[in-house]
């Protein structure tokens, strides 16, 4: 007897212990679907992040370089309108200042001659010829060396014009040079580091990619289950409501008949009420109309006879 | 002393010759116990009273019913059992309620007693209801049954 109760007990527990770990089995499998669908969002949070701080990086790393692009444009120009500038202003100074000097020469030379002229002609005044045959000489010597002058003015002017054009050129062809290294080398620094940020990009696309990849293969297989799990809830469901529909559809056309015989059935009481109460005012009026017809006509008389003639028929009836 | 009432039912009938409702029975019902109630008194006189106290024809008919029944007038137990007799025999009338549509004359309510004495051999009184609605004719309540003769459903038979 106690072995046998012992063993109930035993099944009993067994039965208890078995229903605790199916309901943890079930606790955990929800948990870990809640999990899944955490991790599944979070991912999908992760990788819209990284998608769009690799997007905002792009955006960030072009736009630099555009700026860095239109700085250097801006500065080439900058600087090719100061050497223009420079070089306008500095070489027309210069040749403004030697053709003032030239000018300044020119008028001293003219003033000579004219001085000299003055002098020739008082001279020629006192002794014509000599002194016209000197002049002569003279302005031809002065024409000599106004000439020789003039010729090495020139080729000073000319020598120090191209000493000093030659000068300055060079230094702006060491400056063009050097803005041209500049500018290459900005070129290069971009290149470099566009390939660079490209590299980097491509990296973090990839990566992303990968990432994504991963997700979708992980999530693909999740979502197949949940697909499943979904579609057979719905159709479940589906059936049940289907189910729901027929059995209220076949309630509500019974309900409806029922509803439909009642009122029936209420239109005819109402109909056989309202006829009954129809005949009952005619017989009324009839009456009404009999009494005040008949009432004043029957005399005493006619009362006993109908009376009498009441208790004949009468007679029937209560001798049977 | 007392005969069967078949014998004296012609006496009895000149004794009710009045009484045709029951307000006329309990009337003379009312009566007969007032003359009961005196009969042992001192000065009590068995004719006297009756000369007093009922009409006529109640007296006559009375007085030859003491006759017929041998009751000895002087005797004033008999006389007692005499007027018991009566009462009794007023209790015992079969009372047949009829509704008529007029208030009846006196010639009416004597053909109707008339005809139930001559076709059922009964002496009735009648309970008398009113009801104008019957236009003519009569409604019996007879042995528990409800016999309607009244033109009200005669009319009511040709509407339908």
């Amino acid at each position: 007897m106690e072995i046998i109760d012992y063993g109930y007990i035993g099944i009993i527990i067994l039965g208890l212990l078995l229903a605790s770990i199916l309901i943890w089995q079930i606790r955990t499998i929800t948990k870990e679907k809640d999990e899944i669908l955490r991790i599944k969002r979070k991912l999908s949070r992760k990788s819209d992040l990284l998608v769009e701080k690799a997007h905002k990086q792009s955006v960030r790393i072009l736009q630099k370089a555009l700026k860095k692009s239109e700085e250097i444009v801006e500065k080439t120009n900058s600087i090719a309108g100061q050497v223009e500038d420079w070089a306008e202003t500095e070489v027309g100074k210069e040749m403004s200042l030697y053709s003032g000097y030239l000018k300044n020469i020119s008028e001293e030379i003219l003033h000579s001659y004219k001085t000299l002229f003055e002098e020739l002609k008082l001279r020629y005044d006192e002794d014509e010829k000599s002194f016209i045959s000197e002049l002569e000489e003279t302005v031809k010597e002065s024409k000599k060396d106004l000439e020789k002058s003039i010729s090495k003015t020139s080729d000073e002017v000319s020598k120090m014009t191209n000493e000093f054009v030659l000068a300055e050129s060079e230094e702006i062809s060491l400056l063009t040079k050097a803005i041209a290294d500049q500018v290459s080398n900005f070129a290069k620094w971009f290149k470099d580091n566009t390939i660079k940020y490209e590299a980097e990009l491509k990296v973090i696309t990839e990566t992303q990619q990968s990432q994504l990849t991963k997700i979708e293969e992980k999530n693909g297989k999740t979502l197949e289950e949940i697909n499943a799990y979904m579609t057979n809830g719905i159709k479940a469901y589906t059936n049940k409501l289907i189910e729901n529909a027929t059995k209220q559809e076949a309630e509500i056309e019974k309900y409806t008949q029922e509803r439909i015989k009642q009122i029936n059935e209420d239109l005819e009481a109402f109909r056989f009420q309202r006829e009954n109460e129809i005949q009952e005012q005619v017989s009324s009026i009839v009456k009404k109309v009999t009494i005040s017809v008949l009432g004043k006509s029957i005399n005493t008389d006619e009362h006993q006879k109908l009376i009498l003639d009441a208790l004949d028929r009468a007679k029937i009836e209560i001798m049977k | 002393m007392l005969d069967n009432k078949q014998q004296n039912s012609e006496i009895i009938s000149i004794l009710l010759d009045r009484c045709l409702t029951v307000a006329d029975r309990n009337d003379l019902k009312k009566r007969i116990l007032k003359i009961k109630s005196d009969v042992y008194t001192v000065k009590f006189k068995f004719e006297e009273k009756l000369k007093n106290e009922v009409y006529f024809n109640e007296f006559s008919g009375l007085i030859k019913l003491a006759e017929k029944m041998e009751v000895n007038i002087s005797n004033k137990a008999e006389i007692n059992d005499f007027l018991i007799y009566i009462v009794d025999l007023l209790d015992g009338l079969e009372v047949v309620e009829i509704e008529l549509a007029v208030l009846p004359q006196q010639i009416i309510l004597e053909s109707i007693i008339d005809w139930f004495e001559i076709n059922l051999k009964k002496r009735i009184i009648l309970n008398i209801n009113i009801n104008p609605e019957l236009i003519g004719g009569v409604v019996l309540k007879l042995e528990g049954r409800s016999l309607d003769y009244s033109l009200k459903r005669n009319i009511e038979e040709l509407m339908k």
